[in-house]
């Protein structure tokens, strides 16, 4: 029995001992205050799983994809006993070994990123069941009728109101409570059941973003898979320096979404300029069409160095910690929102609107964490701050850039600590002469990080000398980028899954992630371009979104106003923040679900194992840098999903890479085991440039499903492009052809005389309905 | 002169050893003592830098495989690290991510690892100190010598 989802009885104990005595048959179900969840599909095999339920399933994809490590740290410093010696096979005084260390630190990792994602989703629950009460629904329109796949998948579960999403939250964080646990000194030892753990941090990670984009979307009436989103002002030269800039910073879309409200209510939408960086950027232009996007987290440092923000709004996660310090110095005022970042500032929530206010303007900095009064404080406070700060100049003049080059001793150490090795030094060398040449090509690559800044002997202010060029030589950094519009409707998966599944479409890649790019945020709109002319189908989230957005062609168009918002051949879909991650993950699943008619519910393995060998899809991190996006890669690996990050990713210390052999598989209609091309070759790989990466991304998207016809298609592209970056045939294509079937017919020569020089050999036999589960 | 046994980036080394400083004579009696070197071949060199890398693969007939053209970095690694090349020489690659790449043949391998870039790799197991561009054309031409 249960009732207001708080009391659960068991009916047994209310039946009287003589009823018992009867042996009587007695079946009831009460239930008070909640409506039966109707029996919409049989219960799978796996709803809510434990850390060890889908262990089965991480050991398959082990197995074919085992773990290689990268020690960059070979040592254990977590406990009292080391720090311990781990290199060339020593073990540490609790036992562990370095595999198994490396292991753990990825699970430490994927933790980190899964509690944040839970934390984050949590909140925004929190205060919209505050706000809108529990029975709030969860209608995404006609259109989209699996509302949440991944939680239909895990939990077992079709939530229908704000209130059922808090359950979600619960499991979540009962997961991550136990999966952190394990990393303690003396726990797990074994590192394939580390991975298996990440692996299931990745999968809550994945879950618990479901939760908190789906709660936002709904709430906020964010768009609900619209394809035509407005196109939203992207980059530093859109924001009006004339008025009151307001800057949002963060994840979280909670006090940026008061802070529209109240100008909407003041009718005041014109006069202030509200803006973000990161992902609360994109979620703000969800809410309104009128917030602008400054660009990704790589621009933050810049943006608040050339001290166009009046007022700075930070919420969670990705922010610069020195925050505070680099807002005050630009004269602006800085207010903290969420109790994940308080920044030793007072909390001056217990005051009124007004009080606060006063506060600000004598004390430039405080906590609210009562996000409503943030709406009217971060507003009026802006509008006084602005007229103060009118005239005041933050970074320096192209003149004083000289005068401050000419301090510059050229010792080095500033490219020695740039993460990418800069040229600074040869930057600074040519701006003593009054040539900018060198900072107007820091600008366009360098992503802010200041550890140019803290080396140097002469305490240089490289970044704000770098801003300030890139101002002055930039004359157009305006740009657009379509706001995000969520999920993907039910009759897109309908229409684009039959040639997804047999390869007609060349594959999904999806651009997501930080910006610690190599080489600054054009290779990504470069990337996109690349498969966009190829008809591939284009998905984007977070800071990718954005750099996406950053590029235009010779007409002065970007991406987003030259190509469609719809999930087809060609399309370019922006989906949202980084929360929005799980419709692209979701998209996979729906694609087994709707067009496969794969049951999703509790049924986790046969839906990864349906993306894994169908789903021609691959993730592309490229500028890779927080332990959330380690979690949400290894989330997506876990849905059989392959994922390429760039060459800082090798920093997570871990891949999951296949040796490049024949793979097993069953074929589920004659039940024999196969041996098959090796595809997905790996499930999460590094590449060292931009060139690598394109050609990686066909080769990624080929499955053993792939009909000839779809695998000719994909050749194509993975041979084209080879030609096209390396001028060369792939040297490994011998590995994916399986037949001559398979080989396109506009190069069939060419492929024929390279296959006849590896002494290829044609695949007897290959499974035609491919399954790992066996 | 400690700045040339520091790395380049001096966060890229591991934590517990750091690669010996080795010079092109040293180099070229590894290669001679080898019975099965291998040179992997980065895409970041110089024009000068190419043309006597190319010399000296040719001068001692060494294997090559070109990273990423011909196989992916980690890929190449971990196939190095199950192989029976006994010993590797790395140019070219990105500095970081090479850093990064060669603590697998450190930890999980026996094979011995070199570095003759420009800069101090710490996580090879021999590395040329960092050089300046004329120091490092003369090591490259000293490698020809002989």
């Amino acid at each position: 029995m249960v009732m207001e989802n708080k009391i659960e009885i068991d009916a047994k104990k209310l039946l009287n001992p003589l009823v018992k005595m009867k042996n009587a048959n007695i079946s009831m179900k009460i239930k008070v205050g909640e409506e039966e969840e109707e029996d919409w599909e049989p219960m799978g095999p796996t709803p809510k799983p434990k850390v060890p339920t889908l262990r089965y399933w991480d050991f398959k994809l082990l197995e074919r994809y085992p773990p290689f490590y990268m020690p960059i740290c070979d040592m254990c410093c977590l406990c009292t006993f080391g720090k311990c010696d781990l290199s060339k096979g020593k073990k540490g005084a609790c036992g562990l070994n370095i595999k198994a260390q490396q292991a753990r630190v990825v699970l430490l990792a994927c933790c980190i990123g899964a509690a944040c994602h839970a934390g984050h989703s949590r909140h925004l629950v929190h205060h919209l069941i505050e706000k809108f009460g529990r029975n709030y629904p969860i209608d995404l329109g006609n259109e989209i009728e699996v509302e949440m796949p991944i939680a239909r998948t895990v939990m077992g579960m079709k939530p229908k109101t704000l209130g059922d999403l808090e359950k979600i939250l619960d499991y979540c964080e009962e997961q991550i409570t136990h999966l952190l646990s394990a990393t303690h000194t003396g726990q797990e030892g074994d590192y394939l059941d580390f991975e298996s753990k990440a692996l299931h941090a990745g999968m809550i990670d994945d879950l618990a973003r479901e939760v908190g984009d789906i709660a936002q979307i709904v709430a906020y009436n964010m768009p609900k898979g619209d394809e035509d989103t407005p196109l939203i002002d992207l980059g530093f030269g859109c924001i009006d320096k004339n008025k009151p800039v307001i800057l949002c910073i963060g994840h979280n879309v909670v006090p940026g979404g008061y802070i529209l409200e109240y100008l909407e209510e003041k009718n005041m939408e014109d006069e202030v300029e509200v803006c973000g960086i990161c992902c609360t950027a994109i979620d703000i232009t969800r809410v309104s069409d009128k917030a602008k996007v400054v660009g990704p987290l790589s621009r933050q440092l810049m943006f608040v160095r050339s001290g166009v923000a009046d007022v700075v709004v930070v919420d969670e996660q990705c922010i610069r910690t020195d925050i505070l310090e680099e807002v005050l110095k630009t004269g602006a005022v800085l207010i903290a929102t969420n109790e994940k970042m308080c920044l030793g500032l007072e909390d001056v929530s217990h005051m009124n609107e007004d009080e606060i206010i006063s506060y600000l303007l004598r004390n430039r900095a405080a906590l609210i964490l009562d996000e409503e009064k943030v709406g009217k404080v971060a507003v009026e406070v802006a509008k006084i701050v602005a007229k103060e700060r009118k005239d005041k100049k933050t970074l320096p003049n192209l003149d004083e850039v000289v005068e401050l080059a000419r301090q510059c001793t050229e010792c080095g150490w500033c490219n020695r600590n740039c993460p990418n090795a800069f040229k600074v030094k040869e930057a600074m060398a040519l701006a003593k002469q009054g040539n900018f040449d060198g900072f107007v090509d820091l600008y366009k690559r360098c992503y802010g990080c200041g550890r140019c800044e803290a080396i140097c002997p002469r305490n240089l202010p490289i970044v704000s000398m770098t801003t300030k060029v890139g101002e002055a030589y930039y004359k157009d950094l305006k740009f657009k980028i379509r706001a995000g519009r969520g999920p993907i409707k039910d009759v897109e998966i309908r229409s684009v899954g039959a040639p997804i599944v047999f390869g007609d479409i060349p594959g999904v890649v999806a651009l997501v992630g930080c910006s610690n790019h190599p080489n600054g945020e054009e290779e990504v709109a470069l990337i996109a371009k690349e498969f966009l002319e190829r008809k591939y189908i284009i998905v984007a989230t977070g800071c990718a979104a954005m750099a996406i957005g950053m590029w235009k062609d010779k007409d002065g168009k970007t991406l987003y106003e030259k190509y469609p918002g719809e999930f087809r051949a060609g399309g370019l879909v922006n989906c949202g923040s980084c929360l929005s991650n799980c419709h692209i993950s979701g998209a996979a699943i729906k694609i087994a679900n709707i067009f496969a008619k794969v049951p999703l519910r509790g049924n986790y393995a046969e839906v990864a194992d349906y993306i894994l060998n169908k789903v021609g899809a691959v993730g592309v991190a490229w500028g890779a840098m927080s332990q959330k996006a380690a979690a949400i890669a290894t989330g997506v690996n876990r849905w059989g999903i392959p994922v390429i990050v760039g060459p800082h990713g090798a920093k997570y210390r871990r891949l999951y890479l296949s040796n490049g052999e024949k793979f097993k598989a069953k074929d589920k209609k004659t039940g024999e085991i196969l041996e098959i091309d090796p595809v997905p070759e790996h499930l999460i790989v590094t590449a060292e440039n931009v060139k690598e990466c394109i050609c990686m991304i066909p080769k990624l998207c080929m499955r053993p499903n792939d009909t000839p016809k779809g695998r000719a298609n994909k050749i194509y592209h993975y041979v084209d492009v080879y030609e096209k970056y390396f001028g060369r045939m792939p040297p490994d294509l011998e590995k994916f052809v399986r037949t001559e079937k398979d080989i396109p017919f506009m190069m069939k020569d060419k492929i024929m005389a390279y296959l006849e020089e590896k002494g290829w050999k044609p695949l007897e036999k290959y499974p035609q309905d491919p399954t790992i589960l066996y | 002169m400690d700045e040339r046994f520091i790395a380049y980036i001096p966060t890229a080394g591991s934590n517990v050893a750091h690669a010996e400083i080795t010079s092109p004579k040293l180099v070229k009696m590894m290669i001679k003592r080898a019975k099965k070197p291998i040179l992997i071949l980065g895409e970041n060199l110089e024009d000068k830098e190419k043309e006597l890398i190319e010399k000296f693969i040719e001068k001692y007939n060494l294997e090559v495989i070109k990273t990423p053209e011909e196989m992916n970095l980690m890929a190449l690694i971990k196939f190095l690290a199950n192989s029976s090349y006994d010993l590797a020489l790395f140019v070219g690659i990105t500095y970081y991510y090479l850093a990064q790449a060669a603590t697998h043949l450190k930890q999980f391998s026996n094979v011995i690892t070199v570095s003759i870039d420009k800069y101090y790799q710490p996580n090879t197991l021999y590395s040329f100190p960092n050089l300046s561009m004329e120091e490092y054309l003369d090591y490259l031409n000293k490698l020809l010598e002989g």
